[in-house]
C-alpha cells in the first residue's frame, strides 16, 4: 500500500531527524567573562627620553609654594614632585601629553591679574609665601574632565570599554564627579602593577563606602584583607574594571550567573575551600536556573527569577555556616518570601541546595531518577524488539506471498 | 499446519461456549453491521464522541510534548528554536498549561462517557487485560518467530492496543499529578514535604519521555506501519480487516445481529470458532480432502 510506504519513510526521517538534532548540542555556553582585563598600556608614539621635556615645565612647577585658584575661588597646588616614586610612569610621560593646553608657554589662557604674580621681585622684596596664579578652569573637575580625555589618545581600548560603563552613564546623565581615569589612577602617580586588589577595593570605597563596609564583612571581604586571598573576588572581578556595571545593567543580572559560576565552578579553587563545583549545573537543572539561562541566551529584557546573588546576598555574602548568612537553613524561608511570600516553613526544603540527587540526602528523587532510567531503555527496548520481530514475519510473508504470485 | 498447531487449535480461553445476550446489545450489533453504497461490507468499531475524543487527545498530547520536552531540552538546537517560536520560556508554558488543562477535561470526558453511554459502558469488559491476551502474547511471539502457524484470534481490542491504552492512562495520570503539583508547589507544601516537588519535576520529566517514545514507538508501528488503521479518524472498519484482526468481535457481531429479530430475551448465542470451514481448510489439504468426502449438505455445523 503507498501510504503505508510513504509513511514508514515519513516516520523514519523524523526519528532520525530528531535524533540528530538532540544530540547535536549546537548552542555553546557563551562565557562572558566580566572579569577585570589586564593591564594594558600602549608605548608613546615617539617618545623621546622625557627629561628634557619635563625639565621644561618643571622650571617652574618644581616651586613648592606654586599654587593655582580656579574660577570659582577654589586652589591647588601646582607643585609637582620631581621625584618619581617606584614603579610610576610618570616619567614615561611628557607633561604635554596630558596637559594639552598648556604644550606652550606662556599657557594659553593664562593671563595672570598682574605681572608681579611671576615677576614678584618687581613688587616684593623677599619672595611671597605663596605665588597665586590664576587658572582658567570654573573648577577642579572641570580641569580633571578635561585632562582626562587625553588618555584616550594612548588608552583607546579602554575608552571603549569605558563607553559601556555605568560610570559614564551617571556622567551624562549630569553627575559631574562621576569617576574618570584620574579619579581611579592618580593623576601624576599613575602606576604599573600598583594598582592591587585590596587598593582597587578601597579606591571605590571612596564613592561606594556602604557597599564596602558591606563587603568587609562577608566571606569573601575577610579573605581578601586578612589573607590578601587571591581567589576571592574584589569589585572589579565581578563588576568589571573599565566597563563597571550594575544590577540596573540588563545583561549585568543575566550574566551574574556566570561572574559567580567562573570561579564556584571551578573545581581545583573550589577544592581549597571544600566548596561544591556543581552549584552552577545544579542550579540550572532547576526551575530558576533554566529559566535565567534561557533568558541570558536570548538576551531578554527583563530577569524575574531568582540568580545567584537574589539569595545569597550582594555583597553581604556569607558562608551558609554563618547563621548570618541569608541561606543559613533557619533564614531560608524569610529569604523565598522576597518573591513567594506566602511560603511556609517546608517550601524551602523544595530547593535542593545545589546537591545534585543522592541516596542519602534525597532518596526519593534518587530512587525515581533510578527507576526510570531502567525502566525507559528496558520499556522501550522491549518494544522495539517486538516490533522488529513482528515487522520481519510480516514482510518475510508479504515477500513470499508475492512470489508464490 | 504443524502438528501441534492442529491440537492446539481450540486453547482454555477460547473454548468459550457462548454467552447470554440482551435486546439492546443485540440491536447495538445490528447496527454496527453495515453494507456501503457499493455492496462492500463494514463495521462501525468507534462512535463519534470517541473519534472526536481521540482528535483532542492527539493535538493536546502532541502540543504538551513539543512544549514539555523543549523545556527539557532547552540547551539542544531544536529544543531552543521551538522555545523561541512560541516566544519565549514564559509564553511555552502558559501554552503547555493550556493544551493540559485540553488533556484533563478530556480524560474527565473519557471516564464520563464509559459511565454514562451504554454502548461504551458495554465495552469496559473489553478493557481490562486477562489471561487469554497473554496466551495471544505467547502465540504471536511464536508466530514471529517462525514457530508456529498458528495466529491469535483477538476480541475488540488486542493485547498490544491495550498495552498502548493502559501505557498512556497511567502515563497521563502520573503526568497529570506531577504537572499540578508543580503548578501549585505552595499548596503542595503545606500537606507534603518540600522534596515532593523536586521529585514530582522528575518523574514528570520522565514520564513524558517514557510516553512520548512508547507512542512514538508502539503506538505508530502498530497503527500506521502494521496496518494503515485509520478507523480510529473513520470510525470503521471494513470486513476483511476485521477478519484480520479483531475475528472474535466480527463472530459476536454476526451472531448477536442475526438473533435480533427475536422475541425472547435474553438470548443465548454461540461464540465458539468452528474448525471444519472451508476457509480454515483451505491451508490444510488432507482435512481438506477428508471434507470433499462428505456430501455437502452434510458439512456441518457452518458459520451463521
Amino acid at each position: 500500500m503507498k501510504i503505508r510506504r510513504v509513511s514508514f519513510i515519513l516516520l523514519i526521517a523524523t526519528f532520525l531527524v530528531l535524533i540528530c538534532l538532540v544530540v547535536n548540542q549546537g548552542l555553546d555556553a557563551e562565557f562572558q567573562s566580566v572579569l577585570a582585563q589586564e593591564f594594558q598600556t600602549t608605548p608613546i608614539p615617539g617618545s623621546e627620553s622625557p627629561h628634557e621635556d619635563t625639565s621644561k615645565c618643571l622650571g617652574c612647577h618644581s616651586d613648592p609654594n606654586m599654587v593655582g585658584r580656579f574660577q570659582d575661588g577654589t586652589t591647588i597646588s601646582l607643585y609637582v614632585d620631581p621625584e618619581v616614586p617606584e614603579g610610576a610612569i610618570r616619567h614615561l610621560m611628557r607633561c604635554p601629553i596630558c596637559h594639552q593646553s598648556q604644550r606652550t608657554y606662556p599657557h594659553k589662557n593664562s593671563r595672570q591679574a598682574s605681572c608681579s604674580v611671576c615677576h614678584w621681585e618687581k613688587t616684593h622684596d623677599t619672595k611671597p609665601e605663596q605665588l597665586v596664579y590664576n587658572i582658567y578652569y570654573p573648577d577642579k573637575r572641570a580641569m580633571s574632565l578635561q585632562v582626562t580625555d587625553s588618555c584616550k589618545k594612548c588608552h583607546k581600548e579602554k575608552f571603549a570599554e569605558m563607553a559601556d560603563s555605568a560610570h559614564l552613564e551617571i556622567m551624562s546623565d549630569g553627575n559631574r564627579y562621576a569617576p574618570v581615569c584620574v579619579d581611579c589612577h592618580s593623576s601624576h602617580e599613575i602606576a604599573y602593577g600598583m594598582l592591587t586588589r585590596e587598593v582597587v577595593a578601597k579606591i571605590c570605597s571612596e564613592c561606594h563606602l556602604a557597599v564596602y563596609t558591606s563587603y568587609q564583612s562577608s566571606v569573601h571581604g575577610v579573605a581578601l584583607e586578612q589573607e590578601a586571598n587571591p581567589d576571592v573576588p574584589t569589585c572589579g572581578d565581578c563588576h568589571g574594571i573599565h566597563r563597571v556595571n550594575g544590577p540596573s545593567n540588563v545583561t549585568f543580572r543575566a550574566n551574574s550567573i556566570v561572574t559567580c559560576g567562573n570561579c564556584h565552578s571551578d573545581p581545583q579553587r573550589m577544592e581549597r575551600y571544600s566548596i561544591s563545583s556543581d552549584v552552577l549545573t545544579t542550579y540550572k537543572e532547576d526551575f530558576h536556573g533554566r529559566t535565567v539561562e534561557f533568558f541570558r541566551k536570548t538576551e531578554e529584557t527583563q530577569i524575574t527569577k531568582a540568580t545567584c546573588y537574589d539569595c545569597h546576598g550582594i555583597h553581604n555574602i556569607r558562608s551558609p555556616e554563618d547563621d548570618a548568612s541569608t541561606v543559613y537553613p533557619d533564614n531560608l524561608q524569610h529569604t523565598c518570601q522576597q518573591c513567594h511570600p506566602e511560603a511556609d516553613i517546608t517550601f524551602p526544603q523544595a530547593w535542593l541546595s545545589h546537591y545534585a540527587p543522592s541516596w542519602e540526602k534525597t532518596p526519593v528523587l534518587f530512587g525515581v531518577n533510578l527507576f526510570y532510567k531502567i525502566l525507559i531503555p528496558t520499556v522501550i527496548g522491549g518494544f522495539g524488539i517486538y516490533i522488529l520481530l513482528d515487522a520481519r514475519r510480516r514482510i518475510f510473508h508479504a515477500a513470499k506471498a508475492r512470489r508464490k504470485k | 499446519m504443524s502438528e501441534e498447531g492442529k491440537k492446539k487449535v481450540e486453547t482454555k480461553a477460547e473454548k468459550r461456549m457462548g454467552r447470554f445476550i440482551t435486546r439492546s446489545e443485540a440491536i447495538e450489533a445490528a447496527n454496527r453491521l453495515r453494507v456501503a453504497l457499493d455492496g462492500s461490507r463494514y463495521v462501525i468499531r468507534f462512535f463519534l464522541t470517541q473519534r472526536v475524543e481521540h482528535l483532542i487527545l492527539l493535538v493536546s498530547f502532541t502540543m504538551l510534548g513539543v512544549t514539555g520536552l523543549s523545556q527539557t531540552f532547552y540547551d539542544t538546537l531544536i529544543g531552543d528554536y521551538i522555545l523561541n517560536l512560541f516566544g519565549g520560556i514564559d509564553s511555552i508554558r502558559q501554552v503547555h498549561r493550556v493544551f493540559s488543562f485540553l488533556l484533563g477535561v478530556q480524560s474527565i470526558n473519557h471516564v464520563w462517557i464509559f459511565l454514562f453511554n451504554p454502548v461504551a459502558y458495554r465495552q469496559i469488559s473489553k478493557f481490562w487485560p486477562n489471561w487469554s491476551d497473554l496466551e495471544h502474547f505467547f502465540q504471536t511471539i511464536k508466530l514471529n518467530l517462525g514457530l508456529s502457524e498458528q495466529r491469535p484470534r483477538f476480541d475488540r481490542y488486542t493485547f498490544e492496543e491495550k498495552v498502548d491504552y493502559w501505557a498512556l492512562v497511567l502515563g497521563t495520570v502520573i503526568m497529570g499529578v506531577t504537572g499540578l503539583m508543580q503548578w501549585f508547589p505552595m499548596l503542595v507544601t503545606e500537606f507534603l514535604p518540600g522534596w515532593a516537588i523536586p521529585a514530582a519535576r522528575a518523574l514528570h520529566k520522565w514520564q513524558a519521555i517514557l510516553t512520548v517514545l512508547a507512542i512514538m514507538t508502539w503506538h505508530f508501528y502498530h497503527v500506521v506501519l502494521k496496518t494503515f488503521n485509520t478507523s480510529i479518524f473513520t470510525g470503521v472498519m471494513t470486513i476483511k480487516e476485521m477478519k484480520e484482526e479483531h475475528p472474535a468481535e466480527l463472530l459476536y457481531l454476526e451472531r448477536a445481529a442475526a438473533i435480533a429479530g427475536s422475541k425472547k430475551w435474553p438470548v443465548f448465542i454461540n461464540l465458539q470458532f468452528e474448525e471444519n470451514t472451508p476457509s480454515d481448510n483451505k491451508n490444510n489439504p488432507e482435512k481438506k480432502a477428508k471434507m470433499q468426502k462428505i456430501p455437502r449438505n452434510e458439512r456441518q455445523p457452518r458459520r451463521n
